[in-house]
C-alpha cells in the first residue's frame, strides 16, 4: 500500500506519473473512435463532453462547496441563448461568442450567488429553482430577442474559415473545451481556492474562523460553476443547432444533480464518470429493453423511473458514487489479502 | 368579478396551503424537506379516483380509505428512504426526495396512464349565490375542508398525548427520547400525517384542477407558500398558501397574463431576500 507522503504529491494532477500514459491512450482512442465510429457515436461523444463540463461545474458548487442548485439548466440556457443570439443575429464569430456566453452566465451566476451567503440548504435549493422558472419564463416572453416558445436556430461554428458542420468535426471543439475545463478546474481546486471551498462545505464556522471569506468564496463558486455551465450551453446550442426552453427545464437541472451524485460528489473524476453514465443511460435502457417484461418495456415513464430509482439508490447505498466505489475496490485490491 | 377571483384564489390557496402543510409538518419534526409532497397529493387523488370510479366505493368511505392508504405510504417511505439518512446532510435528503418524486410520477403514469382523467364531482355542481356573488359550491367546500382540517390538526397537537409528543420531539429529540417518547415512531407518525394531508389536498384539488400524473407540479407552487408563511409554522403554511393563491389570481387581472405563472416564485425570492424565515417562522441559530 503506498500512501501520499507529501503535500506536493497530494496536489499533483495525477498522483502517479504513469497515469499520464493512460490518459494519452484514452485520448488516442477518443480521437480514433469519434472520427471512425460513425455520426451517431460522435454525437454521443459530443453530448458526453458537454454534460461532463456541466457536471464539473455543478460539482464545484454542490460537491465541493456544499451549495445545492436546482437551477443549473437556467445557466445553461443563458449560455446557449447568448451564443445563438450573438452568432446568428449579430454575426459575432463563434470563438468570441463561446467565452462571452460563459462570461454572461458567470455574471448572472455571481448575482444569483450573492444572496447565497444568507441562504443555505433547502432555501438555496428553492431560490435556485425559482430562478430557473423565472429564466424560462423570460425566455418565452422576450419574443423579439429569444424567439419565444418557438425556439431559436443556431449555426454550425466556423473558425478560420473551417466550418465544423458535422458531429465528428464538432468533436474537436467539445474535446478541446472539455480539456480546458478539466485542466482549469483541477488546477483551481487543488490550490487555495479548492481548499477554501471544501472548508466551507465541511463547516462554515470553522472555515470563517480560519480566515476564509465566506461570501466571496461562495459567490466565486457560483460564478465559476455558472461559467462552465454557460460554456456547455453554448457548445450545446451549436451542437444541436436548435434550442428552445424545453431543453432547459427543472428536469434537466435534476438530471445534472443525478450525474454528480451517481459519479461522486466532490470529485472531478466522479463528474466525468457520472456524466458518461447518465448520457449513456438512454442507450443502456434502449439496449436492455429486449430483456424487460413486456408490461413495462414500452411505457413512457420507464426512463424517468430508472432515473429516480438510480438517484435514490445511490444516495442511500453508495453516497460517494461510482468514484467512491472505484476507490474502495482499488484500495481493497492493493491491500489484498489484508 | 374581483370577488370571484378572490374566492377562487382563496380555494386554490387552500390547496397550496395543504400541500405546504405537508412540507411544514415533516420539516418541523425532522428538518427534512420532502420534494415529493406534490406527488403524495397526486397519489392520493389517483387512489381516490380508483376507489370511486372503478371499485364504486361511496365517496365518504373512499375518502377515509384513501387517507389510510396514503398514511401507510408515508410510513413506508419514511422507513425505507428517510431513516437510513438520519445523520446525512440536507443535500442528500433533498436528492432522495427528488428521486422519489420522479419515481412516483413515472409509476403513476405507468399505472394510471398519462391522460387527464375526469375526477367524479363529489359535491353538487349548481352554482350558489351568496351576497350577490355567484360561485361554484366546490370552492366553498375546499375552504371548509381546509379550515376543518387545520382545526383538527390544531386540536390534535394541543390536546392529545401523541400530538404533544410530536411537538416535544420536534423541539428536542434527545430530551423527548429521555422522557420515554419513541422518536422513531414520532417520525413515522409525522410522515403518515403528512401523507394524509397530501391525500386530502389531492382529493379536493382534483375536481377543480385536473387529474393527471403531472399534477404533482402543483406541489412546486406550494414551496413559495411554505416559504412565505415560514417553513416551521403550521398556520403560516395555510396563510402563505392563501396569500399565493389570491395574489396569483389578482396578478392575472392587473398584470400581464404570463406573469401569473411566475408571480409566486417572484414573491418567494423577495421573501427569501428580505426575511428568509417567513412571516410566522422563527429564526433558529445553529450550534457549531
Amino acid at each position: 500500500m503506498d500512501l501520499r507522503e507529501s503535500y506536493s504529491r497530494d496536489i499533483r494532477i495525477f498522483d502517479k506519473f504513469y497515469k499520464w500514459g493512460w490518459l494519452a491512450l484514452l485520448i488516442a482512442w477518443l480521437l480514433i473512435y469519434s472520427q471512425a465510429g460513425g455520426n451517431y457515436a460522435a454525437y454521443i461523444l459530443n453530448l458526453i463532453f458537454i454534460n461532463t463540463i456541466i457536471a464539473v461545474g455543478l460539482n464545484i458548487l454542490t460537491g465541493y462547496t456544499g451549495l445545492i442548485s436546482l437551477g443549473h439548466a437556467a445557466f445553461m440556457a443563458i449560455g446557449a441563448y447568448t451564443s445563438a443570439i450573438l452568432t446568428v443575429k449579430l454575426s459575432v464569430p463563434f470563438w468570441l461568442a463561446l467565452p462571452i456566453s460563459g462570461a454572461m452566465a458567470g455574471f448572472i451566476g455571481f448575482v444569483v450567488g450573492l444572496p447565497s451567503l444568507r441562504l443555505t440548504g433547502i432555501y438555496l435549493a428553492l431560490a435556485t429553482m425559482a430562478f430557473g422558472f423565472i429564466v424560462d419564463e423570460i425566455i418565452i416572453q422576450w419574443h423579439s430577442v429569444t424567439g419565444g416558445a418557438e425556439g431559436l436556430s443556431a449555426l454550425p461554428p466556423t473558425i478560420c474559415g473551417f466550418t465544423f458542420d458535422s458531429y465528428p468535426k464538432y468533436f474537436f471543439i467539445t474535446f478541446f473545451s472539455l480539456a480546458l475545463v478539466l485542466l482549469s478546474a483541477k488546477n483551481l481546486l487543488r490550490g487555495t481556492f479548492g481548499r477554501a471551498l471544501t472548508a466551507i462545505r465541511d463547516s462554515e464556522t470553522a472555515a470563517e474562523t480560519m480566515g476564509v471569506n465566506l461570501g466571496w468564496y461562495k459567490a466565486l463558486a457560483f460564478t465559476l460553476s455558472a461559467v462552465y455551465t454557460g460554456l456547455a450551453g453554448s457548445l450545446y446550442a451549436h451542437l444541436i443547432l436548435f434550442i428552445s426552453v424545453d431543453n432547459f427545464t427543472l428536469l434537466h437541472s435534476i438530471s445534472f444533480i443525478v450525474m454528480i451524485v451517481v459519479g461522486g460528489l466532490g470529485s472531478i473524476t466522479g463528474s466525468v464518470m457520472g456524466a458518461v453514465f447518465i448520457t449513456m443511460l438512454p442507450e443502456i435502457i434502449a439496449f436492455s429493453k429486449d430483456y424487460l417484461p413486456a408490461a413495462i418495456r414500452n411505457t413512457a415513464g420507464l426512463q424517468a423511473a430508472v432515473y429516480g430509482i438510480i438517484l435514490m439508490l445511490f444516495v442511500i447505498l453508495q453516497p460517494s458514487g461510482f468514484y467512491g466505489l472505484w476507490v474502495k475496490i482499488r484500495n481493497w485490491w492493493r491491500m489484498f489479502p489484508l | 368579478m374581483i370577488v370571484q377571483q378572490i374566492i377562487s384564489g382563496l380555494a386554490l390557496g387552500c390547496v397550496y396551503g395543504l400541500i405546504a402543510l405537508g412540507f411544514v409538518l415533516i420539516f418541523k419534526a425532522t428538518e427534512v424537506i420532502n420534494f415529493a409532497q406534490g406527488e403524495m397529493m397526486m397519489i392520493g387523488a389517483f387512489v381516490a379516483y380508483t376507489l370511486i370510479t372503478m371499485l364504486h366505493v361511496p365517496f365518504v368511505l373512499a375518502f377515509l380509505l384513501t387517507l389510510i392508504i396514503c398514511g401507510c405510504l408515508g410510513i413506508i417511505l419514511e422507513r425505507v428512504l428517510i431513516r437510513p439518512l438520519v445523520k446525512e446532510s440536507v443535500v442528500s435528503i433533498i436528492m432522495v426526495t427528488i428521486g422519489l418524486s420522479i419515481t412516483l410520477r413515472a409509476f403513476a403514469g405507468m399505472i394510471w396512464s398519462y391522460d387527464t382523467l375526469d375526477f367524479p364531482h363529489p359535491f353538487p355542481e349548481t352554482p350558489v349565490q351568496i351576497g350577490g356573488v355567484v360561485m361554484a359550491p366546490i370552492y366553498i367546500w375546499v375552504i371548509l375542508i381546509t379550515v376543518g382540517l387545520v382545526l383538527l390538526l390544531y386540536l390534535f397537537f394541543k390536546f392529545t398525548t401523541v400530538g404533544i409528543s410530536l411537538q416535544a420531539s420536534a423541539q428536542n429529540p434527545l430530551a423527548s427520547l429521555l422522557m420515554g417518547i419513541s422518536v422513531k415512531r414520532v417520525y413515522a407518525m409525522t410522515w403518515a400525517i403528512s401523507g394524509m394531508v397530501g391525500a386530502v389536498a389531492g382529493i379536493i384539488v382534483a375536481p377543480i384542477s385536473f387529474l393527471n400524473c403531472n399534477m404533482g407540479y402543483l406541489g412546486l407552487k406550494a414551496f413559495p407558500a411554505a416559504v412565505i408563511g415560514g417553513f416551521n409554522s403550521i398556520p403560516g403554511a395555510i396563510v402563505g398558501g392563501v396569500i399565493i393563491g389570491i395574489s396569483e389570481n389578482l396578478a392575472g387581472i392587473y398584470l400581464p397574463l404570463w406573469f401569473k405563472d411566475i408571480f409566486a416564485y417572484v414573491i418567494m425570492l423577495l421573501v427569501l431576500m428580505i426575511r428568509p424565515e417567513g412571516i410566522f417562522g422563527t429564526h433558529e441559530q445553529k450550534k457549531v
